[in-house]
């Protein structure tokens, strides 16, 4: 591999965890919200 | 202070006290910790590592075996209803801190005094080149290790916790001990036979702030 | 949820992602390559800002724990966790970066050097924050294991430094950039530090949102501690 593709490597990796992670919490959150709504109107 | 000296003596007195009647702690580290070391050493294949290796191999014996006797010092007090009274007792926390530090160094000590020398034995490592050194290294550590130890096995006693996660606490704030003591051995031991400095530095460092940082601490985790 | 808090929260993530564009264009198009290291040398400039960002998550939990043992409230508490799971995304990232970086000028994946050391050592004390709390069942103690921890924890991190300092080092301890590298690595710190906080917010807004869930289908017929759900995640 070229020091090019390892650096590639790298931001793919380093930024992927992070954006993904962020992606997890607004899928999380939005779970979390529709529950509520669910849970409410059932009340 | 020295009211408070005489009262952390005589929790720790207490402590031994029961130890040595029973002797259930003690005999069960020993042998745990010589199985240990039997198990690293037919692990290493017969070879007979030198300095620092031997170090990390005794660092291992000593973490076990100390995460045991810090559990089973906070487990006496859990039967009866022990701790309780020890709280009511017109006692500062911090006194009853000083008490347990006190008896779990007293008992590493002695669980270290079989364990070095069996470590010693198989792995014929040769202490004569500096054996005071060696003792302080090892007795600095153990007091840091004993410090963490103590107040994270009162957090984790009172809280119904599962086995082994007192380990699991300890081992990784205590990971700077574990460099810098087998640092300072190996250049003892192996380099120019000088003085590291800068690790032994680490050491007083930590022993320092953890026995005030514990100290402190002990009364927020403490818990009938 | 106010409507309104969700577009300021929109237009911040807006804002970041448009930052780290604008970064990763600035990176390929116009950042020289270092002169002996080469391209693989740009890893730098999300390895040290990934870190710096590592070491003020922990400084949070820190704070939060300290916050959470003076006021005894569950916001601090929450705060710290949402620290703590962001510092150890953020420490993995560093690892990662470190050792694809090491890979390629090293030949290795891990050499025990003390920067990398180091890294570990921090992922290890906040990894283990995160297990440990949730393997206390009751709430209220959970709360207080976790801010004592991550009291030790932070106090710890400058020894950890010191001693993996102690291990031999092969490490480039002093690159000197150029203008044009110093501006890029400037620049990088913008998106990544606010993803950083983009993050913890968000993960800190969840376990408020959590927390009242729980604590208004539990009120009644529960005693307050039990079983608030928390992952790793």
């Amino acid at each position: 591999m070229t020091g090019t593709q390892y650096a590639m490597a790298a931001y793919i990796a380093g930024l992927g965890l992070m954006l993904l992670y962020g992606l997890t919490l607004w899928v999380e959150s939005r779970a979390v919200a529709h529950r509520r709504r669910k849970d409410q109107s059932e009340k | 202070m020295i009211r408070a000296a005489k009262q952390s003596l005589l929790i720790a007195a207490k402590d031994l006290r029961i130890e040595s009647r029973s002797r259930q702690t003690i005999s069960l580290v020993v042998v745990l910790g010589i199985l240990i070391v039997t198990v690293l050493g037919l692990g290493l294949g017969g070879q007979r590592p030198d300095g620092p290796a031997a170090t990390a191999v005794l660092w291992v014996a000593y973490l076990f075996s100390g995460v045991l006797c810090f559990e089973k010092t906070m487990a006496v007090e859990r039967q009866d209803g022990a701790l309780a009274g020890l709280l009511l007792a017109p006692l500062d926390r911090g006194v009853i801190y000083l008490g347990k530090l006190l008896s779990n160094v007293v008992l590493m000590f002695a669980v270290a005094g079989v364990i070095t020398p069996v470590g010693i034995l198989f792995f014929g490592f040769d202490l004569s080149k500096a054996p005071l050194g060696f003792l302080a290294i090892m007795g600095m550590s153990m007091l840091g290790f004993a410090a963490v130890g103590t107040l994270f096995a009162a957090m984790v006693s009172s809280s119904r916790l599962q086995g082994g996660l007192l380990a699991m606490v300890v081992f990784p704030i205590t990971l700077p001990l574990v460099i810098a003591s087998t640092q300072l051995t190996s250049r003892l031991y192996q380099g120019d036979e000088t003085w590291n400095g800068s690790a032994f530095a680490v050491l007083v460092a930590f022993d320092a702030i953890f026995l005030v940082v514990s100290w402190l601490a002990f009364e927020w985790v403490i818990e009938p | 949820m106010p409507q309104q808090n969700n577009g300021l929260l929109r237009a911040f993530w807006a804002v970041t992602l448009l930052a780290l564009a604008a970064a990763v264009a600035v990176l390929i198009a116009y950042t020289p390559d270092e002169a002996t290291m080469g391209p693989v040398q740009k890893i730098f400039y999300l390895h040290l800002p990934l870190a710096i960002n590592t070491f003020l998550a922990c400084l949070l939990v820190f704070v939060a724990s300290i916050g959470y043992l003076w006021q005894r409230s569950v916001w601090w508490d929450d705060l710290a966790v949402a620290g703590a799971k962001v510092a150890v995304l953020l420490c993995s990232g560093v690892l990662i970066t470190g050792m694809i970086w090491g890979k390629s000028a090293w030949g290795l994946w891990w050499t025990w050097s003390p920067r990398l050391t180091f890294s570990l050592m921090l992922w290890l004390l906040y990894v283990v924050y995160l297990t440990v709390r949730a393997s206390v069942e009751s709430g209220q103690r959970r709360a207080v294991v976790g801010a004592v921890y991550g009291i030790t924890a932070f106090l710890d991190v400058p020894l950890v430094w010191l001693s993996a300092r102690l291990m031999p080092d092969i490490h480039p301890s002093s690159i000197t950039l150029s203008g044009e590298m110093k501006l890029t690595l400037a620049l990088w710190f913008l998106p990544v530090t606010l993803m950083t906080f983009g993050l913890i917010i968000a993960r800190f807004r969840l376990n408020r949102i959590i927390r009242d869930t729980t604590d208004e289908t539990q009120r009644g017929f529960e005693p307050v501690n039990l079983h608030v759900s928390e992952g790793i995640a």
